[in-house]
């Protein structure tokens, strides 16, 4: 993407500035051709904002080779935005490269069962039906590419257990054409398989293929007895798509080729097997016959990637909880996808280190020195100016006045607060991440149901925002944990004791405590229960229900009292930890640093509105053109005036008229409103300003088709038809 | 002379007889065509090749079925003869040749048949290659009063004059079996209901049991899945094969005796054709696991790849856009608090004056802007439109849940017609998922 055309990008003016009109430079222009533009997105410039835009910076982008801008009001060193540049860089590229590894793990588990599927397939399971696998890919129709690309991959060239024609629905438009693909993807030579086709030939003498049509599927028999093992793979990417009188033809096709070929059937199905069985009619449904594959569900390779990418200790950069929660309800609503969230990451670190000059910070983490080099004056007084700065150093003034002082006056001071703080907040995440996957765990033993509702990313935002530990959710969780039978508490400890964690040593402690008295216990022929885990007394009526208390209370045992003391400190210890861990962010001094958050950004960038923002300037032009005679932006309904531009006077007409408009009727309205007083005098049609007038309404009303708001009827003269309605 | 075959093939004897005298006889000149008709999985290919081998007449063999086109069949008649009469010269020469039309292939076969013996070309299924025309079939019936020492046999599915143009060609039919003759022919090779080892003699009793049981349970079979699906032999047989172990297990359990069929199969009722026997004749793909129906609950709906919030809103709204009338839109899906009772009365009345239920009439087509509509009057709280619903409606159709049947030039125009493309179960169940009652908002 060239510089020039992503200059409106620029979401920090966006919020003061009404619009903003694009003129290219005549090197913008000439960059425009599509050859060029090619060249420019290969360099490697990032998609990025600009926050000035003048002719200066976009010498400084050819100089530097990257397009961020000097910030801190031009104070800023060129090391540091060089720097900024680099941190981005360096820390995305990681964090790009470990998702990457995640979502090729992602499918393994598919692939490889497809795989084996493919090898085993044979006459003698299936007879004379077709093998066919459905795979089950969920309706996220961006990934299916990738998924049928993996499978090609997995079958042809690492297993090598034979060819695979990908076909899509844009293939089906007939029979033949079909067929040709098929075979021109089975027998076109490719690397890996064809090895021996060479000898093969040679042996044989001459060539022996005979001229046959090149739709033909005995071409491929004959590929075939040069490949003997190799089974002939035929996969549908998009079942649904494909036109359903060509998929019949072609499994009939298939299915009579089979003694010849071994040809095996897979098919993508992104809605539900019911569907695609609905479709078919049965005499096809019939021949096939195989096993069904499911690819992972978008929350388990969701919550694979956010772990990696977000929770990781190596990820240094973290979501703040409101730019988390739009992401992740965009993902809800409306993506479902894992590769848009990434997307969405890569905007976040983009736009926290092109925007905020103390990004710089997170480059040079490691070492104090770097860091004392790199932070100049001004970034000294940006930090000075952080939110987060007034409280850090109120807090310090009742115990250490002098300290307080330093950092107000001292740069040098300063900068050893801020290596220590970033050592804090890095400390702070990975104690988070180490308590959510403690937590997980535990919740995922005590109340699966509730593990199910909340994935992680979710319980991120959630815990981010504070008094994540005052909700019931979490309420919920240590109560439960308290009630749990004994074994199913000494399963608990037993997983939570192996997480890493501060409390791992203690936690094994009472493992072993209760696994010593359960045994003891086991030896009289009874189970441990501690007094949480006795029935509810406020079921039964007061007095009765303590009665049976009290009996079940003296029936326990020595051991079981001892359980009970233990069950009791764990959880309060657990709790304690919990409690600590999930303080809210906000109580660090630099939390701004190292937790993006600001939400409108992607709220405004991912999800253009383009429909809402052309009805909003035709209906309120002012709110666009900033000027004054286009009516105060105060009073909203009220709008229409005569000096508003003309399409937008008709297009506000055009919203009171019923689904039926004459033509007549919308140019009287427009003519009076667009002369106001003048409308009532008379005139005759050689009038130069009437002319003009009419003019201005043809316009308007081409342009109000040109956007596909009307058209003209076709059943009544001079009326037009009203297709768009606003708001939808 | 045709025994050994009437006993492979049981209840064909005529058929079976009919052919090896039309063709066989070494005395009489064989007709130039033959005509075998009747319906799928009666034994027409099976036993005319069957016959011709016997009777070791050479016969070259086209499945038209295997065709893309009509020139492929004419070029695989002419290659299979250029195999049967030349197998081993004359590669380069034959293989050239590609004849494009029915004449054109009657010229090459003029040329390339000898004069004397006999040679029969057959054409299975040729009335069911999608390209081939009426004239064409004539054409190649004819082929046979060209050649004089060629015969045709077609195979078809049904027989008419009209269908070839010949006025009374000699044909064979072949009717379809019935409960009686499926269940002996199927009997021919029964499956065994203990395995076999190597060692262990195959008694003759064990055979007798294997062969009563088999006989048993495919005239159950026929009798509860006859008037459904299972007409035919294939069909039946593919039924049975795919009952058949879980009828026997108990017996290999040691629980029943191989003479309680009825207990047996009662059993198999109960466990496998629960639901009906129709959703089972529906025959999946996949070998349905025994225990469905307690693994879906199990798992519930959270295993199932789910569609993104809004895109259950706007499947919903299509699906009310199609099968509501648009100008009743104002009583469904006004906000006003009033429209609730309205919408009852309203709905009391009409289902006594229209006869057809609107779901049986199908979906009707509607306009996008009217599926928008409906989709912001459902939604709990509105939202902005987008990208990202355009992306949405994009989605939905390519998984054809909607479809657009107007041609216009842009997808998301909106005057273009659309129409929803799924019943109302899967709706219903999606609009459950997001606390949607589609029921409440639908026309009765
Ligand atoms: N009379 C019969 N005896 C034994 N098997 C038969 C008989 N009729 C049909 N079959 C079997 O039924 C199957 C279907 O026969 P097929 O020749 O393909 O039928 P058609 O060509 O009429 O569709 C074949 O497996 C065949 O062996
Ligand atoms: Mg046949």
């Amino acid at each position: 993407m060239d510089n020039d055309s992503v200059l409106n990008d620029d979401s920090g003016s966006l919020e003061h500035q009404a619009c903003y009109i694009y003129t290219p430079t005549s090197e913008a222009l000439s960059l425009s051709t599509p050859k060029k533009r090619r060249a420019a997105s290969s360099s490697r410039t990032p998609r990025s904002k600009r926050e000035k835009i003048d002719s200066k910076n976009c010498e400084i982008v050819g100089a530097r080779g990257h397009g961020f801008p000097t910030l801190l009001r031009d104070l800023e060193d060129e090391d540091a935005v060089n720097a900024r540049y680099e941190a981005f860089q360096r820390l995305w590229r990681d964090v790009e490269r470990r998702t990457d590894d995640v979502l090729a793990q992602v499918n393994d588990e598919t692939l490889q069962s497809v795989s084996t599927f493919v090898s085993k397939a044979s006459q003698d399971v299936y007879g004379e039906k077709l093998p066919t696998g459905l795979i089950l890919t969920g309706p996220n129709i961006a990934a299916h590419g990738v998924l049928f690309q993996q499978i090609e991959t997995r079958i042809q060239s690492v297993d090598k257990r034979g060819r695979v024609a990908v076909l899509t629905s844009k293939d089906s438009s007939n029979l033949k054409n079909v067929l040709k693909k098929i075979i021109r993807c089975i027998t076109e030579i490719h690397d890996g398989f064809d090895d021996e086709d060479d000898i093969v030939e040679a042996k044989m003498g001459r060539n022996v293929k005979p001229s046959r049509y090149n739709y033909d599927p005995e071409i491929i028999h004959d590929w075939c007895s040069t490949h003997l093992d190799a089974k002939v793979v035929v996969a549908v990417q998009d079942t649904e798509a494909f036109d359903p009188a060509v998929l019949v033809e072609l499994i009939s096709i298939l299915h009579q080729y089979l003694p010849k070929i071994p040809f095996i059937l897979l098919l993508g199905i992104a809605t539900s097997e019911d569907i695609f069985y609905e479709k078919l009619p049965h005499s096809t449904i019939r021949l096939l016959r195989g096993d069904r594959f499911d690819v992972q569900r978008f929350e388990e390779s969701m919550e694979q990637v956010f772990e990696e990418a977000v929770l990781s200790s190596q990820s240094i950069l973290k979501l703040g909880p409101r730019v988390s929660d739009v992401i992740f309800e965009r993902q809800k609503d409306h993506t479902r996808s894992v590769a848009s969230f990434v997307m969405a990451l890569k905007y976040a670190y983009m736009s926290h280190f092109y925007a905020n000059s103390l990004s710089v910070i997170l480059g040079s983490i490691d070492s104090e020195e770097a860091l004392n080099t790199i932070l100049s004056d001004a970034h000294c007084e940006a930090i000075r100016n952080l939110p987060s700065f007034k409280p850090f150093v109120e807090a310090k003034i009742s115990m250490f006045p002098w300290r307080a002082r330093d950092l107000i006056t001292s740069n040098k001071a300063l900068k050893s607060a801020v290596f220590t703080a970033s050592q804090e907040c890095q400390r702070y995440s990975a104690n988070l991440a180490e308590a959510i996957n403690l937590f997980r765990k535990l919740q995922s033993i005590v109340s699966p149901q509730q593990a199910n509702e909340i994935p992680t990313y979710e319980l991120y935002s959630r815990i981010l925002w504070g008094e994540f530990t005052t909700r019931p959710a979490f309420r919920d969780a240590m109560l439960t944990a308290k009630k749990i039978s004994s074994e199913k508490f000494h399963t608990l400890l037993t997983t939570i004791s192996e997480l890493p964690s501060q409390l791992s040593s203690e936690l094994s402690a009472a493992r072993n405590k209760v696994q010593e008295l359960q045994s003891e216990k086991a030896a009289k022929g009874s189970t441990l229960v501690s007094e949480f885990a006795l029935p509810d007394s406020h079921r039964t009526t007061v007095k009765s229900g303590r009665v049976r208390l009290d009996e079940q209370k003296s029936k326990m045992t020595s051991q079981d009292t001892e359980y009970h003391k233990t069950v009791t400190s764990t959880v309060q210890q657990l709790e304690a930890y919990f409690k600590d861990k999930f303080k809210p962010y906000t109580n660090l001094f630099l939390h701004e640093i190292f937790f993006y958050d600001l939400k409108s950004p992607h709220s405004q960038v991912f999800a253009a509105k383009p429909r809402p923002s052309v009805e909003r300037a035709l209906s309120r032009p002012g709110d666009y053109l900033g000027c004054e005679c286009c009516g105060n932006n105060d009073d909203e309904e009220a709008g229409m005036s005569g000096s508003q531009p003309y399409t937008a006077i008709l297009y506000q007409l055009y919203l009171e008229s019923p689904a039926l408009i004459g033509v007549y009727d919308l140019w009287s309205a427009f003519r009076v409103v667009s002369l106001g007083d003048k409308a009532d005098q008379e005139v005759d049609d050689e009038d130069e300003e009437e002319k003009e007038l009419q003019a201005q309404f043809y316009r308007a009303l081409a342009e109000l088709r040109y956007l596909g708001l009307v058209k003209y009827s076709k059943k009544k003269a001079d009326h037009l038809v009203k297709l768009a309605w606003k708001g939808l | 002379m045709t025994g050994p075959l009437e006993s492979r093939f049981p209840c064909r004897e005529r058929q079976i007889n009919d052919l090896a005298a039309l063709l066989c006889q070494d005395d009489i000149p064989a007709p130039p065509v033959l005509v075998l008709y009747g319906t799928e999985a009666t034994g027409k290919s099976t036993i005319a090749k069957a016959v011709l081998d016997e009777f070791e007449v050479p016969y070259a063999y086209v499945s038209c079925k295997e065709c893309v086109t009509a020139r492929h069949v004419f070029e695989k008649a002419y290659t299979s003869c250029d195999a049967l009469i030349a197998p081993s010269n004359g590669e380069d020469k034959g293989r050239q040749v590609r004849p494009d039309s029915v004449n054109a292939l009657a010229g090459q076969l003029q040329k390339l048949i000898p004069s004397s013996g006999k040679i029969v070309l057959v054409l299975d299924a040729v009335d069911k290659q999608r390209e081939m025309t009426p004239t064409m079939l004539s054409g190649l019936a004819r082929i046979g009063e060209v050649i004089k020492n060629l015969t045709v046999i077609m195979i078809v599915t049904v027989s008419s004059t009209r269908l070839l143009n010949i006025s009374e060609p000699p044909s064979i039919h072949f009717p379809a079996y019935n409960k009686e003759e499926c269940v002996k022919i199927l009997s021919l090779n029964p499956k065994s209901i203990f395995e076999v080892d190597e060692e262990d003699e195959y008694s003759e009793e064990m055979e007798q049991e294997d062969r009563w049981l088999w006989a048993q349970c495919c005239s159950a079979v026929w009798d509860i899945m006859g008037k459904y699906a299972a007409r035919n032999l294939n069909a039946l047989k593919d039924v049975v094969d795919e009952l058949w172990p879980s009828l026997i297990q108990p017996i290999v359990d040691n629980e029943y005796g191989t003479r309680d069929f009825p207990k047996l199969f009662n059993r198999l009722k109960n466990e496998k054709l629960r639901n009906s026997e129709e959703s089972y004749v529906s025959m999946q793909i996949t070998r349905a696991p025994v225990n469905t129906a307690t693994d879906a609950t199990s798992l519930g709906p959270n295993r199932a790849h789910d569609l993104p919030y809004f895109s259950k809103y706007l499947l919903c709204a299509a699906y009310l856009a199609s099968f509501n009338t648009a100008r009743y839109d104002t009583r469904y899906f006004s906000k006003l608090a009033e429209s609730t009772g309205k919408r009852k009365r309203v709905a009391k009345r009409r289902n006594t004056s229209r006869q057809l239920n609107r779901k049986h009439l199908g979906p009707r087509p509607f306009q996008l802007e009217r599926m928008l509509a409906i989709f912001q009057a459902i939604l709990p709280s509105s939202v902005l439109s987008s990208v990202d619903i355009g992306s949405q409606i994009a989605t939905l159709s390519s998984l054809r849940l909607i479809r657009k049947v107007s041609n216009v030039a842009s997808a998301t125009d909106a005057s273009s017609k659309w129409r929803v493309n799924v019943g109302y179960e899967y709706v219903k169940v999606v609009g459950r998922s997001v606390k949607f009652d589609l029921e409440t908002h639908l026309e009765e």
